[in-house]
């Protein structure tokens, strides 16, 4: 997706990073005096979330780069970490919550660099362990045409004892990451899905063979992977179409190098669905046998979605036995029927994953926190 | 001015020939004089004498439409009417007249309120003097719902009919009038055929649209390959009965697995044989795995009979299948 305005906020205009981002970025520059002016212009048109994709503003995060995913009430959260470096996405999955989350939703990146640096450091400094993305309000690699952030968190966080950093992404511009000595401490990690739904529902993305193939390239570079099944999207013949994608997966992809797969469904907040219905006419993801979920979100048709869930773990099981399987933002009912046991079973899930982290990365075991764990206070952050 | 218009207009005696009825630049109310208001006139006379302005040709109409038509059925030859000068009044002050005339008698339905807004919008210089215009003339209207009159205004005739008659309600216009034009007919005549409540329509059409998008096939078709026919043709079930198996046919459609899923639980429930007072309820959509049971009881003795049955429950063949809460594969 090609940028036509780059916004800049007057305190970042300064900045090094932002010279050298406007320096690639070949679009008309502003510099705004008032943040909300580009709102207003995004806002301005009819189909603010595709013109958000089209603008980029280059500003500082004034608020905590480090935030607590919230999870939503009833269905079990992982307890991972949201480091805030930016948000809204180049691609343009139909799906995306970020169309709906910001208002109007535009292309940000947070330039403050020094002060998320500060921030990383204070949280390295403390106790326990951290499993910490910049994958959720982005995707982690969208900038590294423009500016290499990823490969100065790979730097950052190589070598700690207590913190894994998780670099989720649905492109393949990974090169940036190969030669650097992360020391086990970044996870590189591909959302996947079948090749329909890639195809159909994920515009501007990376194939997914390409998704493997760069995977299969950090893997060679000796970085720990992850991959998330998430959104599954039901569709007739796709139970069949999942297993394909986990053969494919574990064709090139070695299971015992394999931090985590998590599964999820497809699950929106009902006003996504006016966005998509405008935004995407072909897609159709938005008519599949819904209900309410108890937080409020539609979710497919619980039996229907232990059905998903069942055939993509048993083709995990198949390739890959001993690789954490885990669920995003399900329940004791879901972990049951298909994993066989339920999280706190286990010591929780924040745990499960954190041993696995600590196993794959060379974490400190002694940092994981023991289960059931305090709430920590954090801003608000868009639902999983 | 308005203020002036009772000073202007001179009471005088009309020839109804002479009234270019087809004049409806100020016409409001879209409905035809009632036989009660031809029989009023027929044999009390017109008590409020319609308001006309002078043209070149004759007279226009500016308040009084149904009476001018309930005159002219009768055949009369003259009628009594205030008239106007002609140019006397500006165009958006009779406008406001006649508005008003009709929203303070009887209040305007949606659509006459749409054709209101239309006709002001079109006489206004400026689109944000309109609700002050508006509310001068007795409606209000805020900008948003000028907008929504406005859309009303442009959806097909046999949609505006149904608004017009109330049989539905303008989100399910608007929905309607997102179907092309043979969708659109097909379902405007199923609602003039069956009525079903407004929040009825609105879960057929929402569902027949989705399996449309699912199915990549017109609504119509949908509902072809749907038993929908039979239903609206079977001459043993009356109105409600038939939106009863129609709507069940467009939800099974629309939600096959957890429609089989809902048929199962339901054969299951009836074979607890539970009492009367005593109900099992899921949760919704089936989400959260618990259950309830409602229990009614006016006794101890009764309650001690429907706790003991409740002991006995847990291990019903049928009980233990529903808490299975597994998908059946067709």
């Amino acid at each position: 997706m090609k940028i036509r305005k780059l916004y800049i906020d007057p305190q970042v205009k300064d900045y090094p990073e932002t010279a050298g981002i406007s320096a690639r970025i070949k679009a008309g520059q502003i510099v705004v005096a008032d943040p909300d002016e580009v709102l207003r212009d995004i806002r301005s048109g009819n189909n603010p979330e595709t013109a958000g994709k089209h603008s980029l503003f280059i500003t500082r995060n004034k608020g905590p780069f480090i935030r607590k995913c919230p999870g939503t009430s009833h269905y079990t959260c992982c307890d991972y970490h949201i480091l805030h470096i930016g948000a809204y996405c180049t691609m343009d999955c139909s799906y995306c919550i970020l169309q709906a989350y910001f208002h109007p939703p535009v292309l940000t990146l947070f330039v403050n660099f020094r002060e998320m640096t500060d921030q990383l450091e204070t949280l390295f400094s403390s106790g326990p362990m951290y499993r910490t993305g910049t994958g959720e309000f982005t995707d982690s690699l969208i900038w590294e045409p423009v500016y290499p952030l990823a490969s100065h968190l790979v730097n950052l966080f190589s070598g700690r004892d207590n913190a894994v950093l998780e670099l989720k992404t649905k492109t393949v511009a990974t090169q940036g990451l190969l030669g650097l000595d992360h020391r086990r401490n970044t996870i590189v990690s591909w959302s996947l899905n079948t090749e329909k739904a890639i195809r159909e529902q994920e515009r501007g993305t990376a194939s997914l063979d390409d998704r493997i193939h760069a995977a299969a390239e950090c893997q060679l570079r000796g970085y720990p992977l992850g991959f998330h099944f998430d959104p599954m999207i039901w569709y007739p013949g796709c139970e069949a179409d999942y297993a394909r994608v986990v053969r494919k997966l574990f064709r090139r992809i070695d299971p015992g190098n394999v931090v985590w797969i998590s599964m999820g469904s497809f699950r929106f907040m009902t006003h996504l669905q006016e966005i998509i219905e405008r935004r995407h006419p072909r897609s159709d993801i938005v008519y599949g046998e819904f209900i309410r979920g108890q937080d409020g979100k539609m979710r497919y048709f619980k039996p229907l979605r232990i059905r998903l869930y069942r055939a993509l773990a048993e083709a995990i099981r198949n390739l890959a036995p001993d690789v954490t399987l885990y669920f995003c933002m399900e329940d004791d009912e879901v972990w049951g029927k298909v994993l066989g046991y339920t999280p706190d079973q286990s010591g929780g899930l924040p745990s499960i994953l954190d041993a696995s982290a600590a196993r794959h990365c060379g974490l400190d075991p002694n940092r994981i926190l023991e289960f059931p764990r305090n709430p920590v206070d954090t801003l608000p952050v868009p639902p999983v | 001015m308005p203020n002036g218009l009772n000073a202007d207009a001179r009471e005088m005696r009309v020839d109804p020939a002479d009234i270019d009825v087809l004049d409806e630049r100020y016409r409001v109310s879209l409905s035809a004089a009632s036989p009660e208001l031809i029989e009023s006139i027929r044999t009390l006379g017109v008590i409020t004498p319609p308001l006309l302005e002078r043209t070149p040709a004759g007279f226009r109409i500016v308040c009084g439409f149904k009476r001018i038509q309930a005159c002219m059925q009768l055949s009369l030859n003259q009628v009594s009417a205030r008239v106007l000068a002609y140019g006397r009044v500006p165009e958006i002050d009779l406008l406001r007249i006649a508005i008003a005339d009709n929203a303070l008698k009887g209040g305007l339905n949606l659509m006459e309120a749409a054709a209101a807004t239309g006709k002001l919008m079109a006489r206004l210089e400026d689109e944000k003097d309109l609700p002050d215009t508006a509310a001068a003339a007795g409606i209000r209207i805020t900008p948003d719902l000028a907008r929504k009159y406005l859309r009303l205004q442009s959806l097909p005739e046999t949609i505006q009919r149904m608004v017009y008659h109330d049989m539905t309600s303008m989100k399910v216009a608007f929905e309607l009038g997102t179907l092309n034009q043979q969708d659109g007919d097909t379902l405007a005549n199923l609602i003039e055929t069956l009525r079903p409540t407004t929040s009825q329509q609105l879960e057929m059409l929402t569902h027949l649209k989705a399996l449309s998008a699912l199915q990549q096939s017109s609504v119509s078709n949908v509902l072809l390959r749907l038993p929908a026919t039979p239903i609206l043709e079977d001459e043993r079930l009356d109105r409600k009965a038939k939106i009863h198996h129609l709507r069940r046919e467009i939800r099974k459609a629309r939600y096959p697995h957890l429609a089989r899923f809902e048929t199962a639980f339901h054969i299951n429930r009836e074979k607890l044989d539970l009492p009367p007072g005593l109900s099992l309820i899921p949760s919704p959509g089936f989400e959260n795995p618990a259950y309830t049971f409602a229990l009614e009881f006016e006794t101890c003795g009764e309650l001690a009979q429907k706790a003991d049955y409740l002991g006995v429950l847990s291990n019903h063949p049928a009980m233990r299948e529903i808490m299975k809460r597994e998908i059946e594969d067709t």
